[in-house]
């Protein structure tokens, strides 16, 4: 069925915006342009900055995430589709199943960019299909097609399918896969081998009996530019630079994989579901023996820096197996976290996850999560299905990631996400979920860097590493200020300062594997040459998008019941001191209660974390601050 | 006083030093004295690892003893004792 799309009432244009949005109504078969309003892109910038304003607007508080009423947001960010490197990444925003707050999960690849050249600057699905769906956009308009013969398949057979029908170069597609489809609350959606793969969202979409979106971006055009010639000017000479880049040089030759050793260095790297901070045998996951294994790399829509490694297992039980990445978290949570220190087995589960539409770092602290509560005999083997879960028993990893996405046996209840599964489990297991917020930790342990776990704590969306990545501690950077990652203090602003600047790249949406040598005062150049923009000419002021998002993310959470008492981390960062992790060895969570009061102060939030109603209104948000009046204390 | 170094995926330090994981004797007393006195005894292919344009790469992190950064441009400030831990590595972060 052709349904062509309605016409905008509305023209007030501005450079590189679309000006529009795609709203899809499932439950109607409906696709309408809508027109986005100008204070909208005026206060909210674009991509993440877009996504929450619609979420806070017109989705009511309480909504089941996997009923018809929650709203599932595709947002490619202002540059997307343009030739600025490594800015072309692309967001997922809904209510999450796996925390019941405000989630995004960023993409890469090309589908964001195939978004913004098809004319929209969003995405927005509704409702739910009375039977599997997919979508497909083209220049002729949205149809929506029967899914039954692609239900049941993985992600890889979804897209080939699709593709075969539509042609192979110019159909970009979004999808999940099996575990999307049983609902799995760490479901991803797949484009490509990469995945929007945090909180769930991959679940949303199979709620909506949405298996599939295509873009054909063989109709679009890239967005209009302000001021090209300027514009190209401040890509070729960043390209230049980054040519003979050693950071950027790293990150061609080796991805993510090159990050192993240095946490692991520093005590930094989860062993043993966040127990301990040392691998023996390490090397063997490490960067080098990966390299070994490299077939080819990959990069996103004009990324120069082309991080992707292609990885083919060449010999041994996982001979075959072939994966796009795994990125270090990849090798963190199916490494690290289950002892694992077989690389053919890392590949081969990242491959198998990205099949079945699966979040990695999820699914590897379950399974960390299960070693740990058979080995303290809190699990026994008639309760995991005959399984003997023993520390860097990748074989068992295997099953465990099967069962979750057929939601069998253990695996029904380990799909639930791993704080509902120690909940259900009883006997204590809930003490050793990994999670904040209910997201399972990703591979920097937060008792080594506490500004970093810190940020977990006071994440919007739960235990993220990308919310607001402490680039202080992680990686040496001394703006605004140097930081001791060890200091059991001091880390408020740095938490605050660091979540703002990572809202700020993501109105981009920025890459943070490609931003080697981007300032925000280069954003700020691209932005305004690329919309004509002159509020958004100066680096101090483009950081109030980026506090006024992650304000109203958090005003999203209050409004569904969230406060400072989920503001945490788990018991094990407070009670267990860190064993065996060099020089972060003895380390534990001292002051959590200081830390937030600091991060509060310094974001202008109340004690319980409800931002005041001063600073709601100097962000331009006062319509917000009488809906937190009856949150306050 | 003897100082442990360890070159973390660093481009030539294998080649250069004939290891990655080594202790280096140092007359000299802090980074900047160490860095210097690397490049003397093992020449060229040091300069390869430490040096771009005849400048100490700034990508090349150097962290004491696990936990401190040290910023190339101020090597010089920071003293060393025997038994200390220098790692160099580049910038990596995300994930």
């Amino acid at each position: 069925m052709l349904l062509p799309t309605k016409r905008l009432s509305k023209d007030d244009k501005m450079s590189v915006y679309r000006n529009k949005f795609l709203k899809i109504d499932l439950s109607r078969k409906e696709a309408t342009d809508e027109p986005l309003e100008p204070d909208v892109v005026r206060d909210f910038l674009g991509g993440r900055g877009f996504g929450i304003e619609y979420l806070y607007k017109h989705l009511p508080p309480q909504i089941e995430p996997l009923g018809p009423g929650n709203i599932l947001l595709f947002l490619p960010g202002i540059l997307a589709g343009t030739i600025a490197p490594g800015f072309s990444r692309w967001i997922v925003a809904t209510k999450s199943p796996l925390t019941g707050a405000y989630i995004r999960s960023v993409c890469g690849g090309k589908f964001g960019a195939a978004l913004k050249n098809g004319g929209y600057d969003f995405m927005a699905v509704h409702g739910r299909a009375d039977k599997p769906t997919y979508l497909y956009l083209s220049k002729d308009g949205v149809q929506f097609f029967d899914a039954d013969s692609l239900w049941g398949l993985d992600t890889a057979a979804t897209q080939d399918n699709i593709r075969d029908k539509y042609g192979k170069t110019s159909t970009h597609i979004a999808c999940i896969g099996p575990a999307g489809e049983r609902l799995v609350k760490f479901a991803a959606i797949i484009h490509e081998k990469r995945a929007a793969a945090r909180g769930g969202v991959g679940a949303v979409m199979g709620s909506k009996n949405l298996k599939a979106i295509a873009i054909d971006a063989s109709g679009g055009s890239p967005p209009e530019l302000h001021n090209r010639e300027v514009f190209f000017k401040l890509v070729k000479e960043h390209n230049e630079i980054l040519k003979t880049h050693e950071r950027r040089k790293k990150m061609t030759a080796y991805g993510t994989t090159f990050i192993t050793p240095k946490m692991h260095e520093l005590g930094i790297f989860p062993v043993k579901n966040f127990q301990e901070g040392r691998l023996p045998g390490v090397e063997n996951i490490g960067p080098e023996a990966f390299q070994k294994l490299k077939t080819g790399d990959y990069g996103c829509y004009a990324c120069t820096t082309r991080c992707g490694n292609v990885f083919k297992v060449a010999e041994g039980t996982y001979a075959g197996a072939e994966s796009e990445g795994p990125e270090y978290e990849t090798i963190f949570s199916f490494g690290g976290e289950i002892a694992n220190t077989d690389a053919g087995a890392i590949i081969a589960a990242d491959a198998l996850c990205d099949r079945l539409g699966l979040d990695t770092i999820s699914m590897g602290v379950a399974a960390g999560f299960v070693m740990e509560l058979y080995e303290k005999g809190i699990l026994g083997s008639g309760a995991l299905d005959g399984l003997k879960p023993v520390w860097g028993d990748h074989g068992t990893l295997f099953q465990l990631i099967e069962k979750v996405a057929k939601r069998e046996g253990i695996g029904n209840i380990l799909a639930e996400g791993t704080k509902k599964a120690g909940q259900l489990i009883g006997n204590g297991a809930e003490y050793y979920a990994m999670t904040a917020k209910g997201l399972e930790l990703p591979g920097y342990e937060p008792r080594a860097a506490k500004a970093h776990g810190l940020g977990y704590a006071v994440s919007n969306i739960g235990g993220s590493h990308m919310y607001g990545y402490a680039r202080q501690e992680i990686s040496g950077f001394m703006t605004p200020r140097e930081v001791d990652r060890l200091a059991d203090d001091g880390k408020g602003d740095i938490t605050g300062w660091n979540q703002i600047k990572k809202a700020v790249e993501e109105t981009g949406i920025l890459c943070n594997f490609a931003d080697t040598n981007v300032t925000q005062q280069f954003i700020c150049d691209l932005y305004v040459s690329a919309t004509g923009r002159r509020d958004l000419a100066e680096a101090k002021n483009i950081d109030t998008f980026g506090e006024r998002i992650v304000c109203l993310e958090r005003c999203f959470n209050i409004r569904e019941g969230f406060c400072r008492k989920d503001d945490t981390l788990p018991e094990r960062m407070f009670k267990e001191p860190l064993k065996n992790a060099g020089p972060s060895t003895g380390e534990v969570i001292r002051k959590m209660d200081s830390l937030l009061d600091e991060y509060y102060d310094f974001m202008g939030y109340d004690k319980d974390g409800i931002p005041s109603s001063k600073k709601l209104g100097e962000l331009g948000l006062a319509d917000v601050a009488s809906d937190m009046e009856r949150f306050r204390k | 006083m003897r100082i442990n170094l360890k070159f973390i995926v660093v481009t030539g330090a294998q080649e250069a030093f004939g290891a990655t994981e080594f202790s280096f004797e140092l007359a000299g007393s802090n980074v900047g004295d160490l860095v210097r006195e690397i490049m003397e005894k093992y020449g060229t292919p040091s300069k390869r690892v430490f040096l771009t344009k005849g400048h100490y790469e700034p990508s090349l992190q150097i962290i004491l003893n696990g936990r401190k950064y040290v910023p190339p441009e101020r090597m010089d400030e920071f003293p060393l004792q025997a038994g200390d831990t220098i790692i160099f590595a580049h910038l990596v972060e995300g994930g």
